[in-house]
């Protein structure tokens, strides 16, 4: 739809000039031009503006309220103008070149069904001056031949609920619109429809900063500045009457990009730039929408009235060539997917999204969820503006990552759910959950029972012939997860240094089953079940400089219960016990940088080369990822520590009511005394896909009825799962060997410390350990990951 | 400091290690099982290669008893410029007396094939009549396949008693118990299983 819109774009200016009556008189003053000149002063007021697909028994009404258009300088009082030079050429058809001067239009507000004067998605803001040449003519056999080169520069959005506004300054958009043929076509036996086929379509758009601010965005508000370009060819949109249910809009589109734009430079690329470039470049793919529909629904349990959208098929693959952080190369991402219906636990999960005006569960007591859900509404009322959501889906996909030629699949992904969200605008501490926040202007994000469930059969490295695996249990990956969701998270403009975000929230995942190791084809395995996850964080800072995507993570303190540590089925195989994990840190980081390791090594022998290695040769090239983490595990403040429980021998299950042995108040410190605490636990991982040695464990067929002798090495003739040989190792082809998952990390602790390990029954505490110290720990690892043989 | 020293240099010993949570890997065996399941890792670890994060020029960094460096490289142990380079682990097992650590820790780790999967146990799966006593026939378990090789490259540390859990504490004291220094490489051969049992 994102797309549709921006295609939509260049004929919303033309629609402006029929609102207006020509002025005469200043047609007169343009001149030496061929054929008609106008001028327009626009200063339009219009009370309200009603979409309806309301019939005798569906339907409502999407009302746009107030909608002025003027001069941005002043909107009530001058006039906005506007000059078009129409021309027809007999060979060419109708060209109708505008120029447009500052223009403002302005929305007071959008509600929809009984919402409607009640309350509202909020105030809407719209700025731009620019050029549009349009060109219309006629098109072989049939329809309308449509070009059009639209220039806007100086474009700025604000939206504004309660009092407090979000804005998009310094914008300019030029978008190029080649060969689109606009004819009305039969597309199956019973449906007309408006079919646009595009031969090209070119979109260039930057933005300069975005922040929460009625004033313009300074460095210190801005969330950075963004870019897109984006080139498509052969696409096409068909546009038809009747919705969902009853009337309405349907529509079916055909996108795809164009790659030949990828051949130099970037192409097709996206861009967030803070002090440093986050880039998503070279990207490529096709994604055809089936079934989009747009209709007016109404009595949504907890939203009421809604504007709802629902598709029968989102399906394509979308690939960005290069991803790059900080000018550093991480590789190639690529994603499959298909968005369709399906069924799951016997509940039917389908795409959609409803919308509604206001904040939908404002001023509602839910300390059945927690307490924090209540306090983040009580500060917004039934009346007040905002956007509610009520979202479901339904995706099957693969996740494909290319480093240096290399590939690791992420296989059969699989996600559906359901849930609300809320979004609005607030400002000052008193509004905030965190009173300690200034005046500043922010967006609030309220998520309730958002359920969740997803899974995945494993990796695959090479392509989707090759043998399954795990190792995403060395990632901290869950195979498969179910949780239900609800939060209150507030993100602000402006980082730890200049632009960039920060974020406050209180998050709770509960009624959450986590897998941790799982065999896809019988589902069991090893599964932390009916566990609640409770985390809170504080002046979280997101910034991108030189080093790469920086999170400092402020204050963060969480606990993780799992009332069943299974080894089986999820939800009744055998259990361990029961594990509480409390967190409890400030001012820990985390740094994402573009590249791996970098280094090859022999690992487990030597030698300089590939030949001269008696180990494992392992050379990560140049692209890949790395993950530098510092945290910093402070001594127990109150409730806040950091301490794991296992606890087993319960009655019926009861968590509290067996023994349970706990590792108490652990904490990082510099080494010398408790106090001092700035280095914590400092981690480099790098992830990347490389070549490296496999060796048969015993003589014999293996798993996939290959032959070989102990120590004998795996030799690769293809990506497939038994595309191999056993190879002496004197006689190896080396440069023949499987790829594989390498992690590369490094650990570094000055000191960290365990008050005591106690053992716990009926709240009676025996110490077995009363202090544990780890000093000076500098550990490095090189870990080749690959399937089981 | 005054210590004793013991080193033992292993080289190439042979481990065979057969008990009622092991298992003999039979290759044939696994033929029934599908191949889409489990990790098989390779690598090497190493500590201290030339010391830790905590440095010579650290403010606090001073033997209470000798007024010596205590925390260096490696190099600068060498020379004799600091005391220790390697990691130390302490704990302290009772509330009144002092704590036991492992100190000095340092060295290279490497290995090849050790196996990380879920396993169902079928009742077919034979552990030479131990399955019945252990009562996992049907269960899911942690099978870790022991590494086929584990190589050691002057893999050392200390085992010490002290009075305090810091060597730069005031009134810290130690007697070296033993000391290793590991150089050469275990065979290793089976799977250890990790399931639950009793009461949770």
């Amino acid at each position: 739809m994102k797309k549709l819109g921006f295609l939509l774009l260049p004929f919303f200016s033309i629609s402006q000039a029929e609102l207006v009556n020509l002025d005469e008189n200043l047609l007169e003053s343009v001149s030496g031009q061929t054929g008609i000149g106008i001028n327009i002063d626009k200063l339009i007021r219009l009370d309200s503006l009603t979409y309806s697909d309301k019939d005798s028994s569906t339907g409502g009404d999407l009302k746009f309220s107030d909608v002025i258009i003027g001069s941005s300088s002043d909107i009530d009082n001058v006039a906005a103008h506007s000059q078009h030079i129409i021309n027809i050429d007999a060979n060419d058809g109708l060209f109708i070149d505008s120029l447009f001067e500052s223009t403002r239009i302005k929305i007071g507000g959008v509600s929809v069904g009984s919402h409607i004067n009640n309350r509202s998605f909020g105030q809407f803001i719209f700025d731009f001056e620019g050029t549009n040449l349009l060109q219309i003519s006629s098109a072989t056999p049939t329809g309308f031949l449509i070009n059009s080169s639209t220039n806007f520069e100086s474009v700025g959005f604000q939206w504004t609920t309660n009092g407090s506004t979000f804005r998009i300054d310094g914008m300019t958009i030029d978008n190029v619109l080649t060969d689109a043929v606009f004819e009305e076509k039969n597309i199956d036996l019973s449906t007309t429809a408006l079919v646009i086929d595009i031969a090209s379509y070119s979109s260039n758009i930057t933005l300069a900063s975005a922040c929460f601010s009625s004033l313009a965005c300074t460095i210190g508000n801005s969330l950075g500045s963004f870019s897109r370009s984006l080139n498509l060819i052969n696409s096409q949109v068909q546009i038809h009457g009747g919705g969902r249910d009853g009337l309405g809009i349907t529509m079916n589109m055909h996108f795809e990009l164009d790659a030949s734009v990828n051949a130099i430079g970037d192409g097709n690329v996206s861009t967030y730039t803070d002090e440093s470039t986050v880039k998503f470049a070279k990207q490529s793919g096709s994604i055809d929408v089936v079934g989009f529909t747009f209709d007016i629904g109404t009595g949504e349990a907890n939203i009421g009235d809604h504007i709802w959208t629902q598709f029968d098929q989102v399906s394509g693959n979308f690939k960005v060539g290069n991803f790059e952080i900080a000018g550093n190369s991480v590789g190639e991402l690529e994603m499959i997917f298909d968005f369709s219906d399906g069924t799951h636990d016997a509940v039917d999960y389908e795409n959609k999204t409803l919308i509604a005006p206001g904040v939908a569960f404002a001023g509602q007591n839910l300390d059945s969820i927690n307490t924090f859900m209540t306090s983040f509404y009580d500060k917004v009322s039934n009346t007040s503006d905002g956007i509610s959501l009520f979202n479901e889906w339904n995706l099957q996909a693969d996740f494909i990552y290319t480093d240096d030629t290399h590939s690791i699949r992420i296989d059969n992904y699989q996600t559906y759910g359901s849930g609300y969200a809320t979004l609005e605008m607030r400002s000052g501490g008193v509004n905030s959950i965190d009173a300690t926040n200034g005046a500043e202007s922010f967006l609030a994000i309220g998520v309730k029972d958002y359920r969740v469930n997803y899974s995945f059969d494993g990796f695959k490295i090479g392509d989707d012939t090759s043998q399954l695996q795990t190792g995403y249990e060395l990632l901290g990956i869950s195979p498969a997860a179910e949780f239900t969701m609800n939060a209150a998270i507030e993100i602000r403009g402006g980082g730890a240094n200049g632009s960039g975000a920060t974020f406050d929230g209180d998050v709770l995942l509960s009624n959450a089953n986590f897998g941790v190791t799982r065999n896809s084809v019988t589902g069991n395995g090893i599964y932390l079940d009916d566990a609640n996850y409770e985390f809170h964080f504080r002046d979280l800072t997101l910034d991108v400089d030189s080093g790469g995507i920086q999170l400092v993570l402020g204050e963060l303190w969480s606990e993780f219960t799992i009332n069943d540590v299974r080894f089986g089925d999820k939800n009744t195989g055998s259990s361990l016990g029961a594990l509480v994990i409390n967190h409890y840190q400030t001012g820990s980081k985390v740094t994402i940088s573009g590249g791996g390791a970098g280094t090859a090594k022999c690992v487990g022998g030597s030698g300089s080369d590939l030949a001269t290695c008696t180990g494992n040769w392992i050379d990560p090239e140049t692209q890949g990822l790395t993950i530098t983490t510092q945290a910093m595990l402070q001594q127990r403040n109150g409730t806040k520590e950091n301490s794991i429980s296992w606890e087993t021998n319960r009655t019926a299950g009861a968590l509290g009511s067996g023994t349970a042995m706990k590792i108490d108040n652990i904490y990082t410190s510099d080494g010398y005394d408790n106090a001092t605490n700035t280095h914590g636990i400092k981690t480099t991982t790098s992830i990347d896909i490389a070549k490296t040695r496999v060796l048969k464990k015993s003589s014999g067929v293996d798993s996939n009825g290959i032959s070989g002798n102990e120590g004998d090495e795996v030799i690769v003739s293809g990506n497939g799962a038994t595309e191999y040989t056993y190879v002496d190792p004197a006689t190896a082809d080396k440069t023949n060997r499987p790829e594989g998952l390498i992690l590369s990390s490094n650990i570094q602790i000055k000191e960290l410390n365990i008050d005591a390990v106690n053992m716990i029954h009926s709240n009676a505490t025996s110490t077995m350990l009363h202090g544990v110290k780890l000093q000076n720990l500098n550990m490095t690892s090189t870990l080749s990951v690959t399937p089981i043989r | 400091m005054n210590f004793k020293l013991l080193t033992l240099v292993c080289i190439a010993s042979l481990l065979s290690v057969n008990t009622h949570s092991l298992e003999a890997i039979s290759e044939e065996a696994l033929d029934s099982v599908s191949g889409q399941n489990g990790v098989s890792l390779s690598g090497e670890l190493s500590f201290n290669e030339d010391g830790g994060p905590l440095t010579s020029s650290d403010v606090g960094n001073i033997d209470p008893n000798d007024a010596s460096i205590v925390w260096g490289t490696c190099t600068e142990k060498n020379a004799l410029t600091a005391d220790r380079c390697g990691a130390r682990l302490a704990v302290k097992p009772n509330d009144t007396d002092g704590w036991l650590a492992l100190d000095e820790l340092k060295g290279s780790v490497s290995f090849e094939g050790l196996t990380l999967r879920s396993r169902d146990i079928a009742s077919t799966d034979n552990f030479g009549g131990d399955e019945d006593e252990a009562g996992i026939t049907g269960k899911t378990v942690l099978e870790i396949g022991l590494p086929s090789e584990v190589k050691f490259e002057n893999f050392s540390y200390r085992y010490v008693t002290s009075s305090q859990g810091r060597p730069t504490d005031v009134g810290y004291k130690e007697q070296i118990r033993h000391g290793i220094n590991f150089n050469g490489s275990v065979q290793m051969q089976g799977n250890l299983l990790v399931f639950p049992v009793g009461n949770p």
